[in-house]
């Protein structure tokens, strides 16, 4: 939980508590003072809390922790730490091209005006299944659509290592177009049946890089 | 004695929404966001539209 959220936590427990009192008391609701009072705990506290806390939870939901709450996303997880530098969850993980704080974020929404909308709503549309529908196998879950170039352009286009790369030079104007597929060549991305036996990639953990740094420039 | 009743009801429902969404924002989990959105705002929404019907109707 970020210290943000847990803010937002204490400030609804504080006017759940007002209110509360309210409920309590609700002789307290009556006169010119009992109207301010009430109008602080039954409109404008709950309205900016739950605004708030809307806030909160659409920013958590962005992060890896919480799309790897879920059972049936675990394998995809692992694909990010696998020792594979050929795989791409991988190797963007591992790499950094993607926060590791918003990995599965960062390639499945969609970089659109109202992406974060719909990224949303298919959210939603994952918790319905978990809970009343059938969850396909491991290696069977697939996209409701057809992953598109534009995520990957979003942060790959442009990029000198991209662009002039003999394997995308010449199909530049067909992958912005969308008439070739990114995943035309890179196939198979988490490769969620294949992960027995593969050894697991741990980051160092951030002290340690540090003293090593600091060790190195000494 | 009907319009204590009503602001009782509205600080109610204000207060255990609240309560519920505390709740749900110290759990970082696609339910809690559910159970927030499902169960605390339609709660606290409820109590606000409740609390605003008892105000129009102490004025007219």
């Amino acid at each position: 939980m970020t210290s943000v959220g847990f803010g937002v936590a204490l400030a609804a427990l504080v006017a759940g508590v007002l209110a509360a009192a309210l409920a309590l008391r609700p002789s307290w609701t009556s006169g010119s003072r009992g109207w301010l009072l009430s109008f602080l705990g039954l409109f404008l506290l709950p309205v900016a809390v739950t605004w708030a806390g809307v806030s909160v939870h659409l920013e958590e939901a962005k992060s890896t922790e919480f799309c790897l709450s879920c059972h049936e996303m675990q394998p995809y997880g692992a694909s990010l730490r696998a020792d594979r530098a050929d795989w791409l969850p991988a190797s963007h993980y591992q790499n950094r091209r993607v926060s590791r704080d918003t990995a599965c974020y960062d390639c499945h929404t969609d970089y659109t005006m109202f992406g974060d909308v719909s990224a949303k709503l298919r959210g939603a549309k994952h918790v319905w299944v978990h809970y009343f529908g059938d969850i396909p196998p491991t290696g069977e879950i697939e996209l409701y659509t057809p992953y598109q170039n534009r995520e990957c352009l979003h942060c790959h286009g442009g990029a000198r290592v991209f662009e002039e790369s003999i394997l995308h030079a010449d199909i530049l104007g067909e992958l912005e177009r969308g008439e070739v597929s990114c995943l035309d060549c890179h196939g198979e991305v988490h490769h969620v049946t294949e992960l027995d036996g593969v050894e697991t990639w741990e980051p160092a953990p951030r002290a340690a890089t540090a003293e090593m740094a600091e060790g190195g420039e000494s | 004695m009907a319009a204590e009743r009503r602001s009782r009801w509205a600080a109610l429902m204000v207060a255990v929404g609240l309560l519920v969404q505390a709740l749900s924002l110290v759990w970082n989990h696609p339910t809690s966001f559910v159970l927030f959105l499902v169960v605390g705002a339609v709660l606290v929404l409820a109590g606000v539209v409740t609390y605003l019907a008892d105000r129009a109707l102490r004025a007219g």
